[in-house]
């Protein structure tokens, strides 16, 4: 049994959007008009949302049986999964065995619009902030200012990259404060540009005078946008212009998150300092002063990076430059940045809250003030060589802040485990799933394949409250059964799931045994009545079956209560 | 498929133990207490959120949740109960600190626990998200405030905060008698006792103990206070208006008091509150007192609906519309006016006719002196008590739709129009005009007398408004077939004696009344004004053409000019369909021997008529007549114009040129004529006693006309004038007296059992079969234009419509009826 599951912890249940455009677009999906749909999507609405009686666009398209509206809202970001309530509804209200084939191949776990999650997160950096990280006021021709993080101007073009001054000569900008740049182009251009390199959904060409636009998309090093809008504004019907829209986002999504993979790697992992732990300190604060002014400056010197983060690697301190804005969509350093304990203090300082940015420059000229946090959890100990764990935990460092840039996580089997404890102490959900989905995509060759313990899977399912590892190592469990309870580690994970149980009584199941048990009787095809599950027509043959499958099924059902008996349980 | 089993007989790797290492628990939480201290104390900026983070993560992974859990607790309760509380306490007892310093002090406190708990919730997220969740405990961040509420506020049986209810209560109090408070502590007063959570103890046992107010602290310890103390202030203050005994200065105080009160209301409390102390206030302001106050006799709603005191009127409607949008006690009041406004109305009319007679009266007393002075002798006419009764009744009318107009603009001014209340307007004054059983009458006499002389000269637009005014009237009547019966004859009257000012006004009337009830009302109505209008071309025809008698004169037309001594004669007839009219056809008249000329036109009519058409029956109807005669005095020649029957008199008996002496006694008169006796005596008055037209001279000169009395004509006779019209006694429209009432409604009563039984029999034709029920309600929608008929009547219908064979009773069920052919 292949179950994946969704972990998001907030249904979205909560979200009712009671607004017009919202309320349109479900109409248009329950009378499946795709060019009504496709403005809607074009217009940057959140896709998963549901009305006042809980649904979704996805279920409003899937149970009116629109195939072709139901296949674009998935392919533009609409989360299905069999495991969540909405995603159940959408799949098994389908209409037709089509629609619902096509919802199954968009499952989480076959394949996602990674895009949706990483470009949602990109544009909510301008458009909602959360706390002030932007540290560039673009100040327009007209007056008007639009605060943007220089880094992600780094990271989308390479004409940002080198200091403001350069920028300046570079484009004739006229610089007004330090961290002002402006020019002689209109406003609506720079607007748009602002909002391509935010991945912001609107593409909105008809206030932008298209020439001026090409021209400053190709000065600012963005010739994909200059092709992009050429293309949108060629298409003569309104209807192909969404249409084209609609690629141009999926493109833009990918090509940003290819450059912010360059960037990541490049700027953030590459730039990585390494120092070598010294004996007899206090780990702690030793970690955080072992790294001089003058090696964090040279850190964040020309990424626009405005915090650093230091890993416990084992024998070494890793010490990366990083940006709060990116680092945020983990909720521990989203708490951590709003918070006001020492790690944060300085921004107090070096905000200008009357202009809505920080002054990294103020930063840069007091490198020692440059904040240092580190990763809640230190260095995962294991019994292997010491070369081998900085390595490792390295490597595991780097595809967080890999899936935290763009996100993007390819999770080697055997790193999964910690990645989940890592994950979870960082509160990062997502992460979480997919090294999950990792595990579960091995199927039953832990042991040979990636050098995992069953038990350990076990222990850091409860631990970080996994259900989809619980029940896939259950599985496991009741297929080999004889093989693991006579082994002495099975005990006492028996033990140990009949102690999450506070107080228990006597008549009260342990957990890991019950589970076992409803898939022994599913190995075995038996039901509670003893009887078959599956209606068989080959009646016969399955009953000379069934009476050896009873026979084996009793077997493994005495040995798991002898065992109980046996732990006094 | 049975599972492999020969699988997996690979060694089972031994688990990494990587949980497994242990924490020093009582070291990571003396950092943890030490850190809880430090936030507490506002010293938090040198604290390291990773580290904290760390200490708690590694205690509730490694399942020290609960001891952390709990100790964090009790180190936030022991610092609130030891220090914050106690410190607030000594403010209290301190002398030098006033209310709002305390109030302060207090809010002081509470934002910096708030922020307290806002940075221990963070350090302590993994707490909050693995064991409060699984465990279902709240989250440290409410466990921050349960204490708060527990170790302060309501710590030692409430003291402090009942300390603070008091304050803050006194504060509203003084806020309402004018002072001005801080609104801004008040404010995040109540805000933290809306964020105090209350735990709601469904706990049996406690059921019986005190009333759940709801799961807050402001809910369950302030609003009941301020609930009371608001009550005692609305009640104090509506004894004190109520004492000035006056509803002007009630309606006005309570109006301000209430605006007050609502920005109050606004500015201070939660929106929670809002609705429950609007209803407290509408209640003990409004609901209580207002109807009582619209009873007052010297300033109450009699009074301001009398002088039109829109404004106020308009408080009043405002402030029951607070409590109820049906306005039930302001109904009741209007009902109750408007029936007293009814009897009023009554009065009034008899006043004002009273007034209106002593004037003419006292007018023709002086005129009679001034005649006497100049050695004349006047004859003052008096009113008939019938004319009385007749001004009466256009009083009424008039009286009635000035009243209702009075209450149309209320309405319109200060009620917004509401439809509830102009349907109670409109069965208060339905009411009062149908108790009184002359109103049909009245209404049909006030456009007759509209008809016949108000309207003179008035423009299009005052006519309209007149006769929509009569139609507004008319909508009240309940008995439409009583008014038509009224108005047929009122008609009829006008349209034989021409006596209508256009009949342009006649028509516009008969057509308002037909959009307003349809055309079956008025079908006969129209039919008497078409007679008329074929009546005036026949005329004309017989005239012109048939009996022309002068250019071209016809063989009959020279038979007439004969007959009237060689002078040219014509006829004017109104040939009236029978069923159309009021009157009823007089056989007495039959008899009646005409004068030769008069006789000679009858004759040439009806020959003239039955080549017209063809079968019809003339019936002739002298006493609606006139004749224009020229009488030649000795001393001049006079045209008169008289009615038929007088002319019948004259010329019948007193025309014989050679004996201008000729007296007839009054048998003799009638041997002569035939004219039924009371018509006859009508007449003779007329011609004989009636001051201006006594053509004949009576012996006695006595008023009424006895057997035995003596005519001639009156060679004395003279007037002013050389035409004269001889006025018929008695021809006016007026009102009838009871006994032409009775017979009147008993005429009614005998068309609306016709009515009825039509109605029946239609009904039944259409649908065969019908139950009792659905009859009676069948038949009472039909005739509800015309009359609104009692069940028992219709009963009474239907069984004389079953003996008369019309229909059966259905022999299994009595309760149906079924329609014979």
């Amino acid at each position: 049994m292949d179950k994946v599951a969704n972990d998001r912890k907030e249904p979205r249940g909560a979200e009712y959007n009671l607004s017009t455009e919202f309320r349109e677009l479900c109409m248009a999906c329950r009378k499946g008009d795709l060019e009504l749909v496709d403005t809607y999507i074009a217009s940057g609405i959140d896709l998963n949302q549901m009305d006042e009686w809980d649904y979704s666009p996805l279920i409003l398209a899937s149970i009116c049986g629109h195939e072709d509206v139901v296949k674009l809202l998935l392919e533009k970001g609409c989360l299905v999964s069999r495991d969540t309530f909405e995603g159940s509804r959408a799949i098994y209200g389908a209409l037709t065995d089509s629609i619902r084939t096509l919802l199954l191949t968009y499952d989480i776990s076959k394949a996602v619009d990674v895009t949706q999650p990483f470009a949602s997160h990109i544009s909510a950096m301008l458009l909602k902030p959360k706390f002030i990280t932007s540290d560039m006021l673009l100040r327009l021709p007209g007056g008007d200012s639009i605060s943007v993080h220089k880094f992600m101007l780094i990271a989308m073009s390479d004409f940002f990259k080198g200091s403001i001054e350069d920028l300046v000569c570079k484009s004739g900008l006229m610089n007004l404060l330090t961290t002002t740049i402006s020019n002689e182009g209109d406003d609506s251009s720079w607007r748009f540009i602002v909002d391509y390199i935010y991945l912001v959904p609107k593409l909105e060409l008809e206030s932008v005078d298209i020439e001026n636009l090409v021209s400053l998309a190709r000065l600012v090093g963005l010739p994909d946008l200059a092709t992009a809008s050429q293309r949108i504004m060629k298409q003569k019907t309104i209807t192909e212009q969404l249409r084209v829209k609609n690629e141009v986002q999926r493109q833009m999504c990918e090509i940003a998150r290819g450059k912010m993979k360059k960037f990541v790697c490049s700027e953030v992992i590459e730039k990585k300092l390494l120092i070598d732990k010294e004996q007899d300190t206090d780990d702690r604060l030793y970690a955080l002063d072992a790294i001089s002014g003058e090696q964090k400056k040279s850190l964040v010197k020309d990424n626009g990076a405005d915090i650093i983060l230091c890993a416990d690697i084992g024998d070494k301190y890793a010490y990366y430059p990083a940006h709060r804005a990116i680092l945020a969509k983990s909720e521990y350093f989203d708490t951590l940045f709003q918070s006001s304990f020492a790690e944060m203090s300085v921004f107090g300082n070096c905000t200008l809250d009357d202009l809505g940015i920080i002054d990294l420059q103020s930063l840069l000229d007091d490198p020692d003030s440059i904040p240092v946090v580190s990763l809640p959890i230190s260095a995962f100990n294991d019994n292997e060589k010491l070369l081998d764990i900085s390595q490792r935990n390295l490597h595991l460092i780097e595809i967080l802040l890999c899936f935290l840039y763009c996100d993007y996580a390819e999770i080697p089997p055997d790193m999964a485990i910690d990645m989940i404890i890592l994950a979870d102490s960082l509160f990062i959900e997502r992460l979480k799933t997919l090294a999950a989905i990792t595990i579960t995509r091995l199927k039953k060759d832990y042991d040979e394949a990636a050098n995992i313990s069953l038990y350990d899977i076990i222990r850091v399912a409860w631990q970080t409250r996994m259900q989809r590892l619980e029940t896939e190592v259950a599985i496991i469990f009741s297929m080999d059964l004889p093989k693991y309870v006579s082994d002495p580690e099975f005990e006492k994970i028996v033990l140990e799931s009949a102690e999450r149980i506070q107080y228990r009584e006597d008549y009260d199941t342990i957990e890991l045994i019950a589970d076992i048990k409803f898939y022994l009787r599913k190995k075995y095809s038996i039901d509670d009545d003893e009887g078959t599950l599956d209606p068989d027509p080959k009646g016969d043959i399955e009953d000379e079956n069934l009476l050896e499958r009873d026979h084996l099924y009793r077997e493994d059902l005495a040995s798991l209560d002898n065992l109980v008996v046996k732990l006094g349980l | 498929m049975l599972p492999n089993s020969t699988r997996g007989r690979t060694k089972i790797r031994p688990p990494r133990k990587i949980l497994s290492s242990e924490v020093d628990v009582e070291k990571s939480w003396a950092v943890l207490q030490k850190a809880i201290e430090e936030i507490q104390h506002k010293n938090a900026s040198k604290l390291s959120f990773e580290e904290l983070y760390r200490n708690a993560y590694n205690l509730v992974l490694r399942k020290h949740g609960k001891l952390l859990y709990d100790r964090v607790e009790g180190q936030i309760r022991k610092c609130l109960s030891e220090q914050v509380r106690l410190g607030l306490l000594n403010k209290l007892a301190s002398s030098g600190i006033d209310d709002r310093q305390f109030l302060q002090a207090l809010n002081k406190e509470w934002e910096d626990h708030l922020l307290s708990m806002r940075m221990i919730s963070d350090v302590l997220m993994y707490l909050d998200r693995v064991y409060a969740k699984e465990s279902h405990l709240p989250l440290i961040y409410d466990v921050g405030l349960n204490a708060f509420r527990d170790s302060v506020i309501k710590y030692n049986n409430n003291e402090i905060g009942d300390k603070i209810i008091t304050i803050i209560i006194d504060y509203l109090n003084r806020s309402r008698l004018g002072e001005i408070v801080d609104k801004f502590i008040i404010k995040a007063v109540i805000y933290m006792f809306e964020s105090l959570t209350e735990v709601v103890n469904i706990d049996i046992s406690s059921v019986s103990g005190s009333a759940n107010y709801g799961e807050n602290y402001y809910l369950h310890y302030f609003e009941p206070r301020l609930m009371l103390s608001s009550h005692e202030y609305f009640e104090d203050k509506s004894i004190e208006l109520l004492d000035q005994r006056s509803g002007v200065i009630y309606i006005e105080k309570v109006t301000q008091l209430i605006q007050d009160e609502e920005s109050r209301i606004q500015m201070y409390l939660p929106d929670v509150s809002a609705p429950k102390m609007l209803e407290l206030m509408d209640n003990d302001l409004i609901s209580r007192n207002l109807e009582s106050i619209m009873m007052f006799e010297t300033d109450g709603l009699k009074l301001w609906i009398n002088d039109d005191n829109y404004t106020l009127l308009q408080l009043l409607f405002k402030l029951i519309t607070r409590v109820d949008s049906e306005h039930e006690m302001l109904k009741r009041r209007l009902r109750s006016i408007i029936l007293e406004n009814g009897e009023e109305i009554n009065q009034l009319s008899n006043e004002q006719l009273e007034q209106e007679v002593t004037q003419k009266k006292q007018e023709e007393e002086k005129k009679r002196i001034i005649a006497e002075a100049h050695g004349k002798k006047l004859v003052v006419r008096h009113r008939s008590s019938k004319e009385q009764a007749t001004r009466y009744a256009i009083r009424w009318i008039h009286n009635f739709l000035s009243l209702k107009r009075k209450y149309d603009l209320v309405a319109e001014k200060s009620f917004d129009n509401n439809i509830g209340i102009l349907e109670e307007i409109d069965a208060a004054f339905s009411t009062f005009f149908n108790s009184n059983n002359k109103s049909a009458e009245y209404l049909s006499l006030f456009i007759d007398d509209c008809i016949r002389r108000s309207l003179k000269d008035k423009s299009s637009d005052e006519v309209e408004q007149t006769l929509n005014n009569c139609i507004v009237v008319f909508r009240f009547i309940k008995d439409k077939d009583v008014f038509e019966k009224y108005y047929k004859n009122h008609l009829a009257k006008r349209l034989l004696q021409q006596k209508s000012l256009s009949s342009e006004i006649e028509m516009n009337m008969i057509t308002k009344l037909k959009q307003e009830i349809g055309s079956s009302f008025t079908a006969r109505l129209e039919g008497m004004f078409r007679d008329i209008k074929l009546s005036q071309e026949l005329s004309s025809d017989f005239n012109n053409r048939f009996a022309r008698q002068d250019v071209g004169e016809t063989d009959a037309g020279a038979e007439i000019r004969q007959k009237n001594h060689g002078r040219k004669l014509e006829l004017d007839s109104s040939i009236l369909t029978t069923s159309f009219w009021p009157m009823p056809i007089n056989k007495s008249m039959h008899s009646i021997q005409y004068p030769d000329e008069l006789q000679v036109l009858k004759d040439q009519y009806e020959v003239f008529y039955d080549i017209k058409h063809r079968g019809r029956n003339l019936t002739w109807a002298p006493n609606f007549g006139t004749v224009d005669i020229r009488i030649h005095y000795p001393k001049k020649t006079y045209e008169v114009n008289m009615a038929t029957l007088a002319a019948v008199v004259i010329l019948k008996c007193f025309n014989d040129s050679e004996d201008l002496r000729n007296k007839h006694t009054f048998e003799e008169i009638q041997g002569i004529t035939q004219i039924p006796v009371p018509e006859l005596k009508r007449h003779l008055q007329s011609i004989s006693v009636a001051s201006r037209s006594r053509l004949l001279k009576k012996t006695p000169m006595s008023r009424d006309i006895c057997a035995g009395d003596l005519f001639e004509i009156n060679e004395h006779f003279k007037s002013p004038q050389t035409r004269i019209k001889v006025l018929t006694v008695a021809s006016g429209s007026k009102v009838e007296d009871d006994l032409q009432r009775s017979e009147t409604m008993e005429i009614i009563n005998k068309s609306r059992i016709m009515e009825t039984e039509a109605a029946v029999v239609r009904i039944m034709k259409a649908r065969r079969e019908l139950k009792h029920q659905e009859l009676i309600n069948e038949v009472i929608k039909q005739l509800l234009n015309r009359f609104k008929p009692q069940p028992s009547f219709i009963k009474q219908r239907i069984e004389d419509l079953i003996e008369k064979e019309y229909l059966k009773r259905d022999e299994k069920d009595r309760s149906i009826y079924q329609y014979l052919a």
